[in-house]
């Protein structure tokens, strides 16, 4: 299934995207196809992507909804559950990941205000199952001052995002900077227009060697 | 006759994330020795069973990140003592003084909260003196009781130890260097009961003229005591109060001003703390200063003054004096 000509095609409930977004899902949500797993996907919006990503993970993928609004009860299905709460709310996350255990992908598509989009990250991403995606999207908010952005503004999570690189090579800082959490448990980081990609696990060996033989280097 | 400070000695990053913690299998706790302060004392530490110390572990300050006393590599003896079976937690090393207590022994305990010691795990440290023994001070127990620990939480060994287990927490500060977000978290959870209202319009110089002995001091200091009182600024002796009433006095406060010192330190417990302006010792100014201002968002400013020269110090001491102290007071007290 290509999710992009899904998005095109989709006469259900109303699924509000980027189109650019489609192939960054597929690229980085690829290998959960027919396995199971868990997604968090903060905004339910029309209750279209719920739908579009169940189709897509299969039948073992579990989609919780979190929203503020009750009327988003209305989309839940065999596979879809939605709770109702802040994303910000961290003992309300704690409530979610309590009763559906730990997430393999999380999708920030809720707010996208600054204040709930570093919470949520703050709390959630350290509970990602390692391998797991973490995914903000719409992140132009980082740049707009009714989201509590700006350009360059402290506190966005794209000026989060610059110090993150930097964590992330903590090891290579020579003292400037220790590892941290997410630097001992983040593989990678990918930046795209307006999205941020978090691939969650351990480089456990990070040697700088050469092999082969050293007559031809 | 005041200048603005004009840099950094370190360097004060802020870290949104939390520390990193990792397991140590078979880690060798060794103890400090009584007679030798940690700083000259290349023996204690905590180390692996190869000898080779436990990076995460060590005890770091100044720019260059020095390890203070500990060894890269230390001979261990052939037999170990054994830890009683049971879960530890690394602590670091606590000093009795509030400046190091608070920027030695706190930064370890920053997962409390987060998601909170294991139940019944003892906290590995190393200091010159008992658990029970630091609860005679007023800010151990009142920081530490606000944290749930009594001293039984406690342990150090008094004999190289093998420890099966031990689970290592980052520190959250590292003195000159980098403090973590959380460890503001952990500060507002401890100064949560002792906040009081905003006085608007209280301004407080804070004197050490009571002070025994201090890491930094102004040894010619009753005259900008009285300058300060006659301008109608309270003049407070922090060291005089209880821990509790120190987090109201300054949570009170709209003005703190004072020669610098680790009772600036104590704004990190105030949730809304108030603006600063300190006399440091020189044009460049100790990044912890700076570390403590952005955790807690303080509005700071501080100055120095050619006139202020030092004096020989003691070994735990720095002495200055300042050549007109009525007319530096005025000169601080005409810049806030």
């Amino acid at each position: 299934m290509n999710l992009y000509s899904y998005f095109l095609a989709n006469t259900g409930r109303p699924i509000h995207k980027n189109v650019h977004y489609l192939p960054i899902y597929e690229r980085h949500f690829h290998p959960f196809v027919g396995r199971p797993l868990t997604m968090i996907e903060i905004g339910c919006g029309g209750g279209g992507s719920a739908q579009m990503w169940k189709r897509y993970f299969g039948p073992y993928a579990r989609i919780v909804g979190i929203d503020i609004n009750p009327a988003c009860r209305a989309y839940e299905d065999e596979q879809v559950k939605v709770r109702i709460g802040s994303q910000s709310d961290t003992a309300f996350l704690a409530d979610i990941v309590d009763e559906f255990g730990a997430p393999d992908i999380v999708l920030d598509d809720g707010s996208h205000r600054m204040d709930d989009v570093n919470a949520t990250f703050n709390w959630l991403y350290s509970r990602l199952y390692s391998g797991g995606i973490y995914l903000v999207e719409d992140l132009h908010t980082a740049y707009w001052d009714e989201f509590g952005g700006g350009f360059r503004r402290p506190g966005t999570f794209i000026e989060r995002c610059k110090d993150l690189i930097d964590e992330f090579n903590a090891d290579h800082t020579r003292g400037a900077l220790p590892p941290t959490e997410f630097s001992v448990a983040t593989q990678s980081m990918h930046i795209y227009d307006s999205v941020v990609v978090f691939e969650r696990g351990r480089a456990v060996d990070k040697r700088s060697i050469i092999t082969g033989n050293a007559q031809h280097y | 006759m005041l200048q603005p400070c004009g840099g950094l000695w370190g360097s004060a990053t802020i870290i949104d994330s939390d520390p990193a913690c990792e397991t140590v299998r078979d880690a060798v706790y060794c103890p400090l020795r009584p007679d030798i302060f940690l700083d000259s004392y290349n023996g204690w530490g905590i180390y692996h069973r190869d000898g080779s110390l436990v990076e995460a572990c060590g005890y770091y300050r100044l720019p260059s990140k020095a390890l203070i006393g500990q060894s890269r590599h230390l001979g261990l003896p052939p037999t170990l003592a054994l830890a009683a079976p049971g879960a530890y937690v690394y602590g670091g090393p606590v000093i009795m003084h509030f400046g190091h207590f608070l920027t030695a022994a706190l930064p370890r305990l920053w997962e409390i909260v987060r998601r909170g010691l294991p139940r019944d795990a003892k906290i590995v440290v190393h200091s010159h003196e008992a658990p029970e023994a630091w609860f005679a001070r007023d800010y151990v127990r009142t920081i530490l009781g606000q944290l749930g620990l009594p001293p039984d939480r406690f342990v150090q060994f008094p004999q190289p130890t093998l420890i099966p287990r031990l689970h290592v927490p980052r520190p959250a500060l590292e003195e000159q260097n980098f403090a973590h977000r959380v460890f503001r978290t952990l500060c507002l959870r401890i100064g949560a009961p002792f906040q009081a209202a905003k006085q608007e319009g209280r301004a407080i110089y804070l004197s050490k003229t009571r002070m025994r002995n201090g890491t930094y001091r102004l040894m010619n200091e009753e005259p900008v005591d009285d300058a300060m009182r006659a301008a109608g600024i309270e003049v407070v002796h922090p060291e005089t109060l209880p821990f509790a009433g120190q987090v109201g006095l300054l949570a009170s406060s709209a003005l703190v001003i004072g020669t610098a010192g680790s009772a600036f330190h104590t704004s990190v417990f105030c949730e809304h703390p108030p603006r600063i302006v300190g006399l440091a010792y020189g044009p460049v100014l100790n990044a912890n200063y700076a570390l403590i201002d952005a955790l807690a968002g303080n509005d700071a400013r501080y100055v120095h003054s050619p006139d202020v020269t030092a004096l020989q110090s003691d070994a735990a001491t720095f002495c200055y004096q300042a050549s007109d102290p009525a007319a530096l007071a005025h000169a601080l007290i005409r810049s806030i």
